[in-house]
């Protein structure tokens, strides 16, 4: 899908953001159900964050009201993040430990595995609960198709980005997600 | 956080916008990475790298394609090196927090804290190294000539 460089954001926002969120539903929906493995949850949690991030950048064009969509596709992808935590930290424990230290360490992995089931779960119900309704979805999708009406923008503030010229504090919020 | 952009101008300023307060977050983020390596800190730089990314991929088009390419693929570098330090940090938390710290006895558990703190100390000496390469060069800065963003 390309975005058309002289047209206004507001219509680059309302052409593209549809199509990546039935992207990322069309993913959920083949995965979710299914047995999800490590690199399927990876890869779902990447379609989640750039959905999320498209949805951010194109946000003053559709205002306050996006915010609660926003967190339904953040929530989602923390739980997601909590999955793939525990399954890169078996991975990294499977190499600090070497074969019989890991035989020992049997618990441990155990644990990390029935977290990962447990965590998967809660995927799975934040799913059901927040976007797997066909309802919901199609009032998302119509909510990204259609930008709120235009408001008169404040002045855009001198912008200096050289590392030798930094400001004195983080200018939006304290920490990134 | 990109509240100061105008949804009425075309995408071209609008991305360029975008990308002018990532990269100047990011420039403050890479100081703060350099003067506290620390778990904050490096999750803040690396999710603005994957932010500046995804935008660069995004707004491709409105920006010259080598340049764009390039940016990514330096980033790319510099998300592998993040990506080694925050592993650890991930790692770490896990094997602290409940269910899986009472699945190790306390010296074992001790001992893996080990093994990641001296991972981490290896991993975060190459990321330092870039960081102020990046500073040194002002990166950031040509990184937005490249891009032709009004400075």
């Amino acid at each position: 899908m390309k975005l058309r460089a002289n047209k206004p954001a507001r219509e680059n926002g309302s052409r593209i953001l549809p199509r990546l969120g039935q992207q990322f539903f069309t993913a959920m929906d083949s995965a979710i159900d299914g047995e999800l493995d490590a690199e399927q949850a990876h890869r779902l949690r990447l379609l989640a964050k750039r959905f999320r991030y498209s949805m951010e950048y194109f946000r003053p064009c559709y205002g306050e009201t996006m915010d609660a969509y926003l967190n339904h596709i953040g929530d989602l992808q923390r739980a997601m993040g909590k999955l793939t935590d525990c399954s890169s930290s078996r991975a990294l424990f499977r190499e600090l430990l070497p074969g019989r230290a890991r035989q020992r360490q049997k618990k441990l992995f155990e644990a990390l595995k029935r977290r990962e089931e447990e965590q998967l779960d809660v995927v799975r119900s934040l799913w059901r609960d927040q976007l797997a309704n066909s309802l919901t979805r199609k009032r998302f999708l119509r909510y990204l198709a259609r930008p709120a009406a235009p408001r008169p923008a404040p002045p855009v503030a001198e912008i200096g980005g050289s590392l030798r010229a930094l400001p004195a504090q983080l200018p939006h919020g304290q920490h990134y997600h | 956080m990109y509240e100061q952009v105008n949804p009425e101008q075309n995408l071209e300023s609008y991305a360029g916008q975008i990308l002018e307060t990532l990269l100047r977050d990011m420039a403050f983020s890479v100081r703060k990475a350099l003067e506290k390596p620390d778990q904050e800190n490096i999750h803040d730089l690396r999710v603005l790298g994957l932010r500046l990314r995804h935008a660069l991929r995004l707004f491709g088009k409105a920006f010259s394609r080598k340049a764009s390419r390039k940016i990514r693929r330096r980033l790319g570098e510099l998300q592998d090196l993040l990506a080694e330090v925050r592993g650890c940090d991930v790692t770490l938390e896990v094997l602290r927090n409940e269910p899986i710290a009472s699945a190790v006895a306390a010296r074992q558990r001790a001992r893996l804290e080990n093994a990641l703190a001296q991972r981490r100390r290896r991993a975060v000496r190459p990321l330092e190294l870039r960081l102020k390469k990046m500073q040194r060069s002002d990166s950031l800065q040509r990184w937005r000539q490249r891009l032709a963003l009004s400075a």
